[in-house]
């Protein structure tokens, strides 16, 4: 079996990394996250993963500016690697292939309404 | 952003938490975070829902990747730590003897705080229910003024009527209900062929709203609404119907003088394990309020109240006292409201205020378990300290390759905690064994339920014993210069040699107060029960006068004296001693205006009564059958005389004021004799005839009590079918009243001989330690000529001094302690010096054989022996 190297949650925020673009902070994340989820999640566990991923070389960071709500306090900006990339597109080819497999959907034509 | 919220900042303390664990290099980043956070919390929610989400998203940091990373790496650590457990080890293992006296110790004195501790526990939750309104329950305490004191009813008894009356008067209460319990409330249910006797009492609506009520069948909520119902306890029905499912719904037949009949069981209960007050059967209240006993002057009835959420307890107290003023004028009776959980422990009141009670024991034996976990702990620091010379160099080394202090510190705090655990499984071991003993001293039913909250309370004594015994000993060897160690020349300073002292004179002194109280209480205890009484209480058995016996009991009373080893046969009323009924409202010639509220106790019986009781008369003569007129007589005690300053009590009228009262003359005046305990004072008291005791009282020749008992027993059941015959001696029930005094004797004597044994195992080690270090200087003594005895006292002097210096501290704090004690007896011993000279000569003693024991041993040691090694 193909290794996606890659859980859900982490997948979710890799995502929202690059929907954010520039406002790719962790409060951003954590926000985005709830509001396209409505889970809740807290902002350590979104930054913690968000280490992770920097640490699995999908994600890079740098410090960028500051604002008056954070009182005057830089935010870590993270942005995907092309690793982070690569791996994102396969997670999501490997499910579709999956998908293709799955006999009730096979020609292609999917159907939701179960 | 909305601006009244712009001054309002993250909580302080979290934002320190945060700093506090969090990398330096995330600090910035998530600071920042957090604070818009905050700020878009606040704008959509409250400022303490904002407050709380920040706390929440802080403790949500504590991760591993955010942590700041620790100097020393866990590597080394786990190496100290093996390595520390190894070093206890070798050194365990190497002084088999003084981890022995250490294990012993520690594990004795847990051993005791552990049954002690089981002990309070169960003291402490006695009577504290969970009930929806028991936290709002108070009762009612009343207090009625007699002849210059006092006196608190101890049952519990109020007015009939007040528990009805004072929720309409007092605004704090939401409601209240009755309960109506009085020792001689015992009768005989039967069902079919099976009899049982049993104990009742009556209880309002309301009384499981605050009293635990575990049915096995019924609802609590639904029975005893209806006076013919009963609810009766799962012993009672497992003894006459054999299973507690055949009871519910069933007639039984309850043979009793006043609430005799027929009742249907609607219900069974379970014991409350932790309730103090126990009864076989429940009645509705309903059954006794009849008119006449809802009347003002009636009273037995205990009144609960329920209070209003949030009412105030004070308020209620200062509304509560004078209260029965506005009832009647002149009505100085005072009433005082306590939370019903507090009674069982602060059951002593003063002036109608509780004042004290059981809790005195409980702080009792908190203290002398916590004294015994010290002394236990004592021993262990001066081993630690005294032998402080022989790891010296185990401390120079480890400081020269560059242990820190604080580590050294922790090694030796992890060695007492680790014996300290070593010590409670010892301890557990030895606490099960004596477990039965211990309920049986106490009268208890403990057991080792291992809930949380005793494996807390075992974990936190036991690392309390480690952290105690290890605190000085890792704080002094720490200290240590290293290279002045490695040279081995370190003496443990002057200072720690006086602290050593110090704490051995600590505990002997606490030794010396445990011998000396031990002996002031037996002595007391052994003085209560020789003491003349003022009566007989030997050979003499009391059984229940009940059923057809109690219509006409003259002829059993006379089948009963054809006995031979009958002495004599009576019958009466009242527990003697204790429980005696009291009365008051008499008049006579010559009273004051005061006199009024005098009470009479007072026990009515037979013709026989008072010889049979062996009470002496002062003068006048006893009830006869010649004097028709003895039916209105009294016969006072010698303390009623003095207090109605009669100048000739023979042929005085006594009226009352209760008109259905007949007048009585007095016919005789005994000399007082104790019908209470003897923590009363005799009271005024008098005797009267009656035909209708509520028991027989028999005197038997002494050696016959076996056959005797079988003949008077055969005789009751085949004259009263359907009663069982169960008696009692009088002096078996002059034992249970002094219960609790017995206990402390009993326990006092062996917690005193864990001290003393404690003790004198620390003072046999540091005796054999210190002349092990002489052994050098005696052999040169006995070489110059010293005989073995002159070194054996020079050796045994420094501790001698030690031990009678404890004993010259401990007399004077025993002295206090035992005369407070003493002071709740109102017939007691008197102190004597002699008491405290015995503890201390005998403390002494034991010390002094201890030392001796091992001072003489290094005194006939071989010179060259101990001199060759060097």
């Amino acid at each position: 079996m193909k290794e996606t190297k890659i859980g859900d949650f982490e997948e979710t925020l890799l995502l929202l990394v690059g929907i954010l673009d520039k406002e790719a902070y962790a409060f951003k994340i954590a926000e985005e996250f709830e509001s396209q989820t409505s889970r809740a999640v807290s902002i350590g566990a979104v930054h913690s993963t968000l280490n992770r991923l920097t640490e699995k070389g999908f994600l890079e960071s740098e410090m960028g500016e500051s604002t008056a709500e954070r009182g005057g306090r830089r935010k870590r900006i993270y942005t995907i690697t092309a690793s982070g990339q690569r791996t994102l597109q396969d997670s999501r080819d490997f499910k579709i292939a999956l998908w293709n497999q799955f006999p009730a959907f096979a020609g292609g034509k999917l159907n939701f309404n179960f | 952003m909305n601006n009244t919220k712009n001054h309002i900042t993250p909580p302080r303390l979290a934002e320190k938490l945060l700093t506090w664990f969090i990398k330096d290099e995330l600090a910035e980043e998530v600071l920042g975070d957090l604070d818009e956070k905050f700020y878009a919390t606040l704008n959509q929610h409250s400022i303490r829902k904002a407050k709380r989400n920040y706390w929440f998203q802080v403790i949500n940091y504590m991760r591993p990747f955010a942590f700041k990373k620790h100097r020393s790496t866990h590597f080394n650590n786990t190496t100290m730590f093996k390595h520390n457990i190894l070093i206890s080890f070798r050194s365990f293992r190497r002084y088999k003897s003084t981890f022995l006296i250490n294990l012993f110790g520690l594990a004795t004195g847990l051993a005791s705080a552990l049954l002690i501790y089981l002990w309070v526990n169960d003291e402490i939750n006695m009577n504290k229910f969970y009930e929806k309104d028991s936290d709002r329950h108070v009762q009612v305490i009343h207090t009625y003024p007699t002849s210059g004191t006092y006196f608190t009813e101890i049952d519990g008894g109020t007015p009939n009527p007040l528990f009805e009356r004072l929720p309409k008067d007092l605004p704090e209460i939401e409601y209240a209900f009755p309960v109506y319990a009085h020792k001689s409330f015992k009768g005989v249910l039967s069902f079919g062929d099976n009899n049982a006797r049993a104990k009742y009492q009556f209880i309002g609506k309301g009384y499981f709203n605050a009293f635990p009520g575990d049915l096995i069948h019924g609802n609590k909520y639904e029975i005893l609404s209806d006076r013919g119902e009963v609810a009766i306890s799962e012993n009672l029905a497992i003894s006459l119907f054999q299973s507690t499912e055949k009871a519910v719904g069933e007639l039984v037949d309850f043979k009793d003088e006043g609430y005799g009949g027929t009742y249907l069981v609607t219900g069974v209960f379970k014991p409350t394990k932790n309730n103090s007050n126990d009864f076989d059967m429940l009645f509705s209240y309903e059954l006794c309020q009849t008119e006449d006993h809802m009347q003002w002057y009636n009273s037995g009835t205990q009144a609960h109240l329920i209070l209003k959420e949030g009412a105030d307890l004070d308020q209620l107290n200062t509304k509560l006292e004078g209260y029965l003023s506005t009832i009647a004028e002149n009505w100085k009776d005072i009433l005082y409201a306590q939370p019903y959980s507090e009674q069982y422990l602060y059951g002593k009141y003063e002036i109608g205020v509780p004042v004290s009670g059981r809790i005195i024991y409980v702080r009792l034996f908190s203290l002398i378990a916590i004294t015994l976990l010290v002394i236990a702990c004592i021993n262990y620091m001066n081993f630690s300290t005294a032998q402080a010379s022989r790891r010296i160099k185990e401390i120079g080394v480890k400081k020269t390759i560059g242990s820190s202090r604080k580590a050294l510190v922790y090694q030796y705090f992890g060695e007492s905690i680790f014996m300290a655990f070593l010590s409670l499984l010892v301890a557990i071991g030895i606490a099960f064994m004596l477990l039965p003993q211990f309920n049986e001293i106490t009268g208890k039913a403990l057991t080792f339920s291992f809930s949380s909250e005793i494996i807390l309370a075992v974990l936190a004594i036991t690392l309390f014993t480690g952290l105690i015994s290890g605190m000085y000993p890792a704080l002094l060897l720490s200290k240590f210069n290293p290279v002045v160690a490695l040279k081995g020349k370190v003496q443990p300073g002057g200072s720690s040699i006086w602290l050593r002292k110090g704490l051995v004179i600590f505990q002997f002194a606490v030794s010396v107060i445990l011998i000396a109280s031990v002996m002031v209480i037996y002595k007391q205890v052994e003085f209560i029960q020789t003491t003349n009484l003022g009566y007989d209480k030997e050979h003499v058995l009391t059984f229940a006068n009940e059923g057809k016996l109690k219509k006409d009991s003259e002829p059993f009373l006379s089948e009963l004296r054809k006995i031979p080893s009958v002495v004599m046969a009576s019958q009466m009323n009242g527990e003697l001693p204790g429980d005696i009924g009291y009365s008051q409202g008499y008049k006579w010639e010559g009273m004051n205006e005061e006199d009024k509220s005098l009470r009479f106790y007072n026990i009515s019986g037979g013709y026989d009564l008072i010889n049979l009781l062996g009470v002496k008369f002062k003068e006048g003569r006893t009830f006869s059958k010649d004097f028709p007129t003895d039916k209105d007589a009294y016969i006072l005690n010698e303390i009623a005389v003095e207090m109605m300053q009669l100048k000739n009590p023979i042929g005085q009228k006594i009226g009352n004021y209760n008109p259905r009262v007949s007048t009585k003359e007095v016919i005789g005046v005994v000399e007082n004799f104790h019908f209470q305990s003897m923590q009363e004072e005799v009271k005024p008291f008098f005797f009267r005839l009656t035909d209708q005791g509520n028991k027989f009282i028999v005197k038997i020749q002494a050696g016959t009590e076996r056959e005797t008992i079988t003949r008077i027993g055969d005789l009751y059941e085949s004259l009263n079918e359907g009663y069982p015959f169960e008696y009692r001696f009088l002096d078996d029930d002059y034992q249970t009243l002094y219960a609790a005094e017995e206990r402390i004797t009993v326990l006092s004597k062996y917690f005193a001989g864990i001290a003393i044994g404690i003790s004198c195992l620390g003072l046999l080690a540091l005796t054999t330690f210190s002349t092990q270090r002489r052994f050098k200087e005696i052999a040169i003594r006995k070489v110059l000529g010293s005989t073995s005895t002159g070194i054996a006292r020079l050796l045994s002097k420094e501790f001698i001094i030690l031990v009678l210096l404890a004993t010259v501290i401990a007399l004077p704090i025993s002295y206090f302690l035992m005369r407070n004690w003493l002071d709740r007896f109102a017939y007691r011993i008197e102190l004597e010096p002699l008491y405290f000279i015995v503890a201390g000569i005998l403390m002494m003693m034991v010390a002094w054989l201890t030392i001796m024991s091992q001072t003489t041993k290094s005194a006939t040691v071989n010179i060259t022996e101990s001199l060759r090694s060097e």
